[in-house]
């Protein structure tokens, strides 16, 4: 069976699925099944106190490796809280670190991500950043230890498929020297996932 | 004061389980932040809430 590994997670699946925007459950469920995927990304939220009904996301994601994200940090303060949460809920130790503080277009602050991202690595986090498709900054997280690099096709839920494609193309020729990468965001629909085997890359979203 | 997901509220003298059992909320589901100390909510520290305790309530959303 082929395998890929991050950090120390052996997986099988090359597809990490969001839990967000589902219909309902049972839509995420069989959405999950039907796509094979090992891993699903979840967040961390203020529990609402007025009203702290039972909401099951629990039970409808049983059976498959939870990876908690840092959604809703502006700073790397933010981020390393919400990580440490996320363990906490979770049990895992690996995170997908996400540092947005731009409500428009949801681009990743680079600098709060480096400094997040070397705080969680000191905690033994295994640590999967976000980040804009920026060599430099994906040298400089690999050089902290970080299992992955993650960046972005296009602007998160654009749909606009792969915009960046000459910058991630600098990523391909840089492999060997990246930790494992895969790319994310904007990725409409299937036939864009198709096109993105065909360059032998592999999509996530 | 004690910040209780960033709203203020007069909790002082009172332990963190009570008042969050008091609210309702399932504690096996839950994570807690104590004044930045991030505890599983089955597992909370026998803490009698003081002026300028921040607590954060949180639990796992979709999202991502």
């Amino acid at each position: 069976m082929d395998t890929w590994k991050v950090g120390e997670e052996e997986l099988k699946s090359r597809l990490i699925l969001g839990s967000g925007k589902f219909k309902d459950f049972g839509v995420m469920r069989e959405a999950i099944a039907a796509a094979g995927a090992e891993v699903v990304t979840v967040s961390v939220r203020r529990v609402e106190l007025k009203a702290p009904g039972h909401v099951g996301l629990l039970e409808a994601l049983k059976g498959v490796r939870l990876l908690p994200n840092t959604a809703g940090a502006k700073t790397a303060e933010e981020a390393v809280r919400l990580a440490r949460l996320g363990r906490v809920l979770t049990g895992e130790r690996w995170v997908k670190l996400e540092v947005i503080p731009d409500p428009t277009y949801l681009l990743p602050d680079p600098l709060e991500t480096l400094k997040a991202a070397e705080i969680l690595l000191e905690e033994g986090f295994t640590v999967l950043p976000y980040m804009g498709p920026d060599l430099v900054l994906a040298k400089r997280l690999a050089a902290l230890g970080t299992a992955t690099v993650m960046p972005l096709a296009a602007p998160i839920g654009s749909g606009w498929g792969v915009r960046t494609r000459a910058l991630l193309e600098l990523f391909a020729r840089e492999r060997a020297s990246l930790p494992r990468w895969w790319w994310t965001r904007g990725l409409a629909f299937p036939p864009m996932q198709r096109r993105c085997w065909s360059w032998g890359w592999t999509p996530s979203w | 004061m004690v910040w209780l997901n960033g709203e203020p509220r007069p909790l002082e003298g009172r332990t963190l389980k009570e008042v969050l059992e008091e609210l309702g909320v399932e504690l096996e589901r839950v994570a807690v932040l104590l004044n930045e100390e991030a505890y599983p909510g089955s597992e909370l520290p026998h803490h009698i809430l003081r002026e300028g305790d921040v607590v954060e309530v949180v639990a796992l959303m979709q999202g991502g």
